[in-house]
C-alpha cells in the first residue's frame, strides 16, 4: 500500500516570456499572417472583379476556347473562354519541367558530389545569377537567340517524328511555338528545381552514403542507392515549385508564343498562348467587360498556381522519408 | 590475410596511438569505454576515417600513409563492415541489401541474389528476403547486417558492436552463430565490443582502450 504522502503531487510547469520574446513572438507573428492577408485580399479582389463573367458563363469561361469581345456596347454578344489559354499554360509548363527536371538532377549531383570546391562555388553562383535574370530579358534573349535554332531544330524533329501527332505541323509553319516557349521556360526554371535538388541532395545521410563505399559501392552506386532515392520526394516538390513558376510566366511567354485561340496539342507549330500572355495581350486595349473577363482569367491561374505551390510545400515537407 | 595498424586515428580529443597487427583467421576484439576510440579504428581500416598519421596495411598494400599520401578508397579495401547502427538501406529488400555489394562488383543481378539467398539461408533469413529492414525484428536486422557483411567474402571483417541492438535472447543466439560463420573464413576480424561475454566468447587476442 502506498502512502498517499509519498506520490508525488502533480506540479503546474509554467514558463513565462520576457517582454523581449513577446514583442518578438507579436512582430513575427503580425509577418506571417500579413503574407495570409495580402494573398487572401488579391483573391478577393480577382473574384470580386471577375464574379460577373463566372455568373454569365459558369464553367464554360474556363472550357471555352473563343475569345470574342463581340459588340462593345452590348455584353450579351461576348464570347469569353480561357480553355485555349489554360491548355496552352500546362502544354508549356509540361515541357519545360520534362527538360528542367533531368537537367537539373545531372547539375545538383555534379555540383554536390563531383565538382571540385572552387567549380562548385562558381557554379552556384551563376546559378544564383541565372535565377535572378527578369524574365524580360530570357524574353528578348529567346526571341533573337533561340528562336532561329528552335526553329531549325522544329523541321527535323517534325520530318523524323510527324508520326506522333504532337510533333506534326501541316500548316509547315514553325517558330513561336509552344516549344520554344518550354524550352526557353526550362531554362527559366532550372536554376530553382537545382537550388531545391542540391538542398535535398545534401541531406542524404552521410552513414549510409559511407555505409555504401564500405560494401565496394562506387560513387555512382551511392548516388543511385541512397542520394536519389532519399531526394525523390523533394526533388518532386522541387520540380512542382517550378512548374508554378512556368505556369505563371507572362512577358518570356508573350515575346515567344504566337497567340492563337486553339487548343493546340502540336507543339512545334506556331500557335498557342498561355493566360498570362493572354492578359498581357489584352489588358492595354480591354473594354471594362473584357477587363472583368482578364480578372477571372487571373483568378483563374491564381488558384491553378496556388494548387502547384501547396502541392509542392506538401511535397517538400515529406522530403527526407525514403519514399 | 594479415593487417597491420601502426599510428595515430582519429582527430581532436578522439585521437590515439595503437599499435596492432591482426594475421589471418584471428579474431581481435578491442574493448574500452565509450568515446575512446574504439569505433573510429574500425572506421579508419574501412576507409570511411583517415589515419592522422602512421600507416595501415593489408597483406603488404599499404591502405593509408599519410606521409606518403597513400589512400585506398573504402570501396577499393574490399571489407567487410557490420556497423553498430547497421545502416542497412531501408528502401532495399533483405536481398537486395545483401545482394549490394556484390552488384557492385559487376557480377550480375541473378548471380548477386542468388548468392545473398544462400548468405541469408545460412543466418537463417531465407523466409524474409523479400521484406524490408523496417519489416523485421532487431534481431533479423542484425543477421541481414552480418550476411550483407560476410557474402563478400572480404580479407578484413570489422564488427562494430554486433550485437548492440539486440535483446538479450536474440544475442545469445547470434553469439552461437557468428563463430560457425566466421569459421573457416580466410580473413582477419577486428571486432569492437563493450560486452566481456562477447569479447570471451569470439576473440583469439584483446586490445584493451583505456
Amino acid at each position: 500500500m502506498i502512502q498517499d504522502d509519498l506520490v508525488p503531487q502533480h506540479r503546474k510547469l509554467v514558463s513565462s516570456y520576457t517582454l523581449v520574446d513577446r514583442i518578438f513572438r507579436r512582430v513575427i507573428t503580425t509577418g506571417g499572417l500579413f503574407s495570409l492577408v495580402i494573398l487572401g485580399l488579391i483573391g478577393a479582389f480577382l473574384l470580386y472583379r471577375g464574379f460577373e463573367i463566372f455568373s454569365d458563363f459558369g464553367f464554360s469561361f474556363i472550357t471555352g476556347e473563343v475569345w470574342n469581345i463581340g459588340d462593345p456596347m452590348d455584353t450579351s454578344t461576348a464570347v469569353l473562354g480561357i480553355g485555349a489559354m489554360l491548355m496552352g499554360s500546362v502544354i508549356t509548363s509540361v515541357i519545360a519541367i520534362l527538360i528542367a527536371v533531368p537537367c537539373a538532377i545531372a547539375v545538383a549531383l555534379f555540383i554536390e558530389f563531383y565538382s571540385p570546391r572552387k567549380v562548385r562555388l562558381i557554379l552556384t553562383a551563376v546559378l544564383d545569377l541565372v535565377a535572378a535574370i527578369p524574365s524580360v530579358i530570357f524574353g528578348i534573349w529567346g526571341y533573337a537567340v533561340l528562336l532561329p535554332i528552335i526553329e531549325d531544330w522544329s523541321v527535323p524533329l517534325e520530318r523524323w517524328l510527324d508520326f506522333i501527332p504532337i510533333f506534326s505541323v501541316p500548316s509547315g509553319i514553325f517558330g513561336r511555338s509552344p516549344f520554344l516557349a518550354g524550352v526557353l521556360l526550362a531554362l527559366m526554371v532550372i536554376p530553382i528545381v537545382t537550388s531545391v535538388a542540391r538542398e535535398v541532395y545534401s541531406q542524404a545521410p552521410r552513414d549510409l552514403i559511407d555505409a555504401s563505399y564500405a560494401l565496394g559501392g562506387t560513387r555512382w552506386g551511392a548516388i543511385r542507392n541512397v542520394v536519389i532515392p532519399f531526394g525523390r520526394s523533394g526533388l518532386v516538390g522541387g520540380a512542382m515549385l517550378g512548374l508554378g513558376r512556368a505556369l505563371g510566366e507572362t512577358v518570356a511567354v508573350y515575346l515567344t508564343l504566337n497567340l492563337v485561340f486553339d487548343i493546340n496539342f502540336r507543339i512545334l507549330g506556331s500557335a498557342g498562348g498561355n493566360v498570362a500572355s493572354l492578359i498581357a495581350t489584352k489588358f492595354g486595349e480591354a473594354t471594362e467587360y473584357e477587363l472583368k473577363a482578364l480578372m477571372a482569367a487571373g483568378l483563374v491561374l491564381f488558384l491553378v498556381t496556388l494548387l502547384v505551390n501547396f502541392m509542392a510545400s506538401i511535397v517538400v515537407n515529406r522530403s527526407g522519408k525514403i519514399i | 590475410m594479415s593487417l597491420v595498424l601502426q599510428g595515430q586515428v582519429g582527430r581532436g580529443e578522439f585521437s590515439r596511438e595503437i599499435d596492432a597487427i591482426v594475421q589471418q583467421g584471428e579474431i581481435l576484439a578491442i574493448v574500452g569505454a565509450n568515446g575512446s576510440g574504439k569505433s573510429t579504428v574500425l572506421q579508419t581500416i574501412a576507409g570511411i576515417a583517415a589515419l592522422k598519421s602512421g600507416r595501415l596495411s593489408c597483406d603488404n598494400e599499404v591502405w593509408d600513409e599519410p606521409i606518403t599520401k597513400i589512400f585506398t578508397p573504402a570501396q577499393d579495401r574490399h571489407c567487410g563492415v557490420v556497423f553498430q547502427d547497421l545502416r542497412l538501406f531501408p528502401h532495399l529488400s533483405l536481398i537486395a541489401n545483401v545482394a549490394y555489394g556484390l552488384r557492385s562488383t559487376e557480377m550480375s543481378k541473378q548471380e548477386a541474389h542468388a548468392r545473398a539467398a544462400e548468405e541469408l539461408t545460412l543466418v537463417g533469413l531465407d523466409e524474409l528476403a523479400d521484406r524490408k529492414p523496417g519489416q523485421v525484428s532487431g534481431g533479423e536486422r542484425q543477421r541481414a547486417a552480418l550476411a550483407r557483411a560476410l557474402v563478400l567474402r572480404p580479407p578484413v571483417l570489422l564488427l562494430d558492436e554486433p550485437f548492440a541492438s539486440v535483446d538479450v535472447s536474440s544475442r545469445k543466439g547470434l553469439r552461437d552463430l557468428l563463430p560457425s560463420l566466421v569459421q573457416g573464413y580466410q580473413g582477419s576480424v577486428v571486432l569492437v565490443s563493450h560486452d566481456p561475454e562477447d569479447v570471451q566468447t569470439l576473440a583469439t587476442n584483446i586490445l584493451t582502450f583505456g
